[in-house]
């Protein structure tokens, strides 16, 4: 089995698993948390002007 | 952060509150949506997704966190729901669906050579043990390298290790993991 495969195992964690996978994230570049914000920001408006579209 | 303090930020000034939420939680969400999807989904799948939850969240924040006490776990809540349905519809999308859970865990018990009675739950909690008793930083280094699939330039900053080293200690632990994995029966 190849190095890489052997890590496919840990998909799909659960709990106790998926907290010691998040204590091992590399830490997510500012210019990457900026264009996740970004979009997140886009969809809220969306989804806030499609809700009062909805309400009228 | 308490649902409070999230409160008093939304209504001094929700883009700033975004903001924070997004620098504060950023890294916990992505290792949650990338775990789900790291095998179907491209990085900007992954970011896409990540974002559908803080987009969920900032509605959350806009009209009803009353209650709500433990945000990071409403977060958590938030980032599996959306990582299982961002999931579902890559897999139906590239045609990836592979049956249940189940036929996928004998898949997988199989290509380790493992007693089938051992479970996916049980070999991941396994895995993870020797990889910690390799120790830091060669247990970050495999994770970055092979879970991650970070470059060693990258695992070189995070570690504050040269890339060379970092190359080296990874060929070092990755063949005293797969010693140890033989030990507990598991033929990498």
């Amino acid at each position: 089995m190849k190095d890489k495969e052997i890590f496919d195992i840990l998909e799909n964690a659960e709990n106790e698993s998926m907290e010691r996978l998040i204590d091992k994230c590399p830490e997510i570049p500012d210019e990457q948390l900026d264009r996740i914000l970004a979009m997140s920001e886009k969809k809220f408006r969306d989804k806030m002007a499609a809700q009062e579209r909805t309400e009228r | 952060m308490t649902s409070r303090e999230l409160a008093a930020m939304m209504k001094e000034s929700p883009a700033d509150c975004h903001r924070t939420l997004v620098r504060e939680y950023g890294r916990y969400v992505y290792a949650i949506v990338y775990n789900k999807l790291r095998g179907c989904g491209t990085k900007e799948d992954i970011e896409e997704c990540v974002s559908d939850v803080f987009a969920a969240l900032f509605m959350k924040c806009q009209f009803d966190l009353s209650s709500e006490n433990d945000i990071k776990s409403l977060i958590g809540t938030i980032a599996q729901r959306k990582a299982i349905d961002s999931f579902r519809s890559l897999c139906a999308k590239e045609k990836h669906i592979t049956d249940t859970d189940e036929d996928d865990m004998r898949e997988i018990v199989s290509d380790f050579s493992v007693d089938e009675r051992v479970d996916r739950s049980e070999l991941r909690r396994v895995l993870l043990d020797k990889i910690d008793e390799l120790g830091e930083p060669d247990s970050t280094i495999l994770i970055q390298k092979f879970y991650y699939n970070k470059d060693s330039n990258e695992i070189a900053r995070s570690v504050s290790m040269t890339a060379g080293a970092v190359r080296q200690r990874c060929a070092r632990a990755m063949s005293k993991l797969r010693a140890k994995l033989v030990e507990v029966g598991i033929q990498g």
